[in-house]
């Protein structure tokens, strides 16, 4: 389990985050929603590791993540950011072979490179130089990296995979098969998944749990049904909505 | 994309092709050397003297300067570029070679008077230390201005080179009017490059600090690699960040001062080399940066083969025709990236 109780991070003398409560156990699928500025970003980085004050209030596993190595948590987590910028010509396969924390014999090298690129059906962009992918391939690319990195070649121990906006650059299709691999991963792998929405309706269709941000707070936390109200993300959006109800039970938030 | 898609391989040819130039290099000159007495002198068997000093005590420590220098300054190329996350960063560009050369020129000028206490503790270390300092310094500086959440700007890191350059150009300017005759001449020796007046001295200083980079960079090879993506992907990754970063910036700066203190500011080889060997090898540091030590050292051995032959008797400095040939690389490069997205 990651837990973290009465969470306060302040970036440059700003204060972010207020006050926050929250646990996530492997096998569930929480989304983070809020409006632009609500410290979602921030929420997810104390909680990955990227931010040195709140690592002394993180646990996973009731150890406190600056009790961890860089190279344990890298076992044990792993994060897909926003965008990732590179500039320099690497082989797709290079890429997913910069995910392996720990070595592994040159031969099972191929094998690593085909699972992890499996995964999202991208097995033959292997040979390919990165930076000539469309956006969507590289991305699908940057995400069989990320969740290579722990899923495979791992026992059934808890893992935790941060997700930071990471469909915003994908088609239709593409955001759903991603979304779809991630909720297969979380029930086969004992995975915890976080990720950071925009689209509500995709977090509605694929979340266990939300999260609902305002202002730096978790304004609520709990299941779809519960925390997708017309009248709560009307109010923390500041703009008016309604919810209805897709053909398969899931709720849709419209424009009203 | 790439030429040789086993990098052994590929590492193997441009080590073969640095040996024959080596060779080669013995042979010409104001004196033409045939091969084979080339060979009898450096064994020890030259029966004419005037032959074997020449090869011995000219041409020798000439070519393994050129060697340790060429190796140095493409190695701390490569790392920066790394570091920087920036295919472009260089030492000479980006003002990590001014900064080590004007400390350089302070030591020289001021030696001899308000700096004499540092010179005579430190002896002919004075001025690769200082050398060391400066550039280390300047690595920092663009370092810390320049990057921003993990992010180099590449516009703020060239035009941070450019008003360093600046400042260590009015500086070395105010300096020689303090400066004799005989400093005056090295002035301009560091301003230009130039590895003519190598010696064994020369390669006793510098061979330490350089071959320390080239070996130990390379170990932290997979650590460049994924700093490529990004500093935070790094340490998702399991890398320690912090480390890597004053790592690569105390390693390269020794490599540069110790090169920029026995053969002044040669440009464009911390540029070029890793850029060709990123054809040859491909973009992966554990190849890059023994490629690039290597193809640093054929650089600055070629140019310098044509540095003194092309206006044979006189010499020209090896710096002007090495930005000679870095500079339309360093055009086309810029050309070549106007065509792509995301610029």
């Amino acid at each position: 389990m990651l837990k973290v109780e009465q969470l306060n991070v302040s970036l440059q003398r700003k204060q972010i985050l207020f006050d926050i409560d929250f646990s996530i156990t492997p096998g569930t699928f929480i989304s983070v929603l809020g409006p632009n500025g609500a410290g979602k970003s921030t929420f997810l980085k104390a909680l990955s590791g990227d931010i040195d004050s709140a690592k002394k209030s993180v646990t996973i596993e009731g150890k406190l993540l600056q009790e961890y190595s860089s190279k344990e948590l890298a076992n044990l987590r792993s994060v897909m950011p926003q965008s990732i910028q590179l500039d320099f010509p690497f082989l797709v396969s290079e890429i997913i072979e910069m995910s392996l924390v720990n070595n592994i014999p040159h031969q099972a090298r191929a094998k690593y490179v085909e699972q992890a690129l499996e995964v999202f059906d991208v097995c033959h962009l292997k040979d390919r130089n990165y930076l000539t992918l469309s956006g969507g391939e590289q991305q699908r690319v940057q995400l069989a990296r990320v969740i290579a990195q722990i899923t495979i070649n791992k026992d059934d121990s808890p893992r935790y995979l941060f997700l930071d906006e990471c469909t915003a650059s994908l088609d239709l299709a593409h955001q759903h098969q991603v979304f779809e691999v991630v909720s297969s991963i979380v029930k086969e792998k004992n995975i915890a998944v976080i990720s950071v929405l925009h689209d509500l309706n995709l977090a509605s269709q694929y979340s266990d749990e939300l999260v609902l941000m305002q202002e730096g707070r978790i304004i609520n936390q709990g299941t779809v049904a519960e925390v997708l109200t017309e009248q709560q993300v009307s109010s923390v959006y500041g703009y008016p909505v309604k919810v209805i109800q897709h053909p398969k039970g899931w709720p849709m938030i419209i424009p009203a | 994309m790439r030429l040789f898609h086993s990098p052994m391989l590929g590492l193997f040819i441009i080590s073969l092709l640095l040996i024959i130039l080596s060779l080669y290099s013995l042979t010409i000159g104001a004196i033409p050397i045939t091969g084979l007495d080339v060979i009898y002198s450096l064994i020890g068997q030259q029966q004419d003297f005037q032959t074997a000093l020449v090869v011995n005590e000219i041409r020798l420590p000439r070519l393994i300067l050129g060697i340790i220098v060429g190796a140095g300054l493409a190695v701390a190329g490569a790392a920066m570029q790394g570091l920087f996350r920036n295919p472009l960063a260089d030492p000479g560009l980006v003002g990590v070679s001014s900064g080590a050369a004007l400390a350089a020129v302070i030591v020289i000028v001021l030696g001899a008077g308000f700096l004499s206490q540092y010179v005579i503790f430190w002896g002919y270390f004075a001025l690769p230390i200082a050398a060391f300092a400066g550039g280390g310094f300047v690595t920092w500086l663009i370092y810390k201005i320049a990057t921003k959440n993990g992010r180099t700007d590449v516009g703020l890191m060239l035009l941070t080179g450019i008003a360093i350059g600046a400042i260590a150009g009015a500086a070395t300017g105010l300096l020689t009017y303090f400066a004799t005759d005989s400093e005056l001449r090295s002035l301009t020796f560091w301003s230009m490059g130039s590895i003519a007046s190598a010696s064994w001295q020369d390669i006793s200083i510098s061979a330490g600090p350089i071959l320390i980079s080239v070996i130990v960079l390379p170990f932290f090879a997979r650590a460049l690699n994924a700093f490529l993506m990004g500093e935070e992907v790094s340490s998702h990754m399991g890398f320690n960040v912090k480390q890597l970063k004053v790592i690569v910036i105390v390693l390269t700066a020794l490599a540069v001062g110790a090169a920029v203190s026995v053969s002044g500011m040669i440009g464009f080889v911390g540029l070029v080399a890793p850029h060709l060997v990123r054809i040859l090898l491909g973009p992966d540091h554990r190849w890059l940066l023994p490629g690039s030590a290597i193809l640093g050292a054929i650089l600055v051995l070629g140019s310098d083969m044509v540095a003194r032959t092309i206006l044979s008797p006189a010499e020209l400095p090896i710096g002007i025709v090495m930005s000679a040939l870095g500079g339309p690389f360093f055009l086309w490069l810029l050309i070549q990236r106007r065509s792509r997205v995301g610029f």
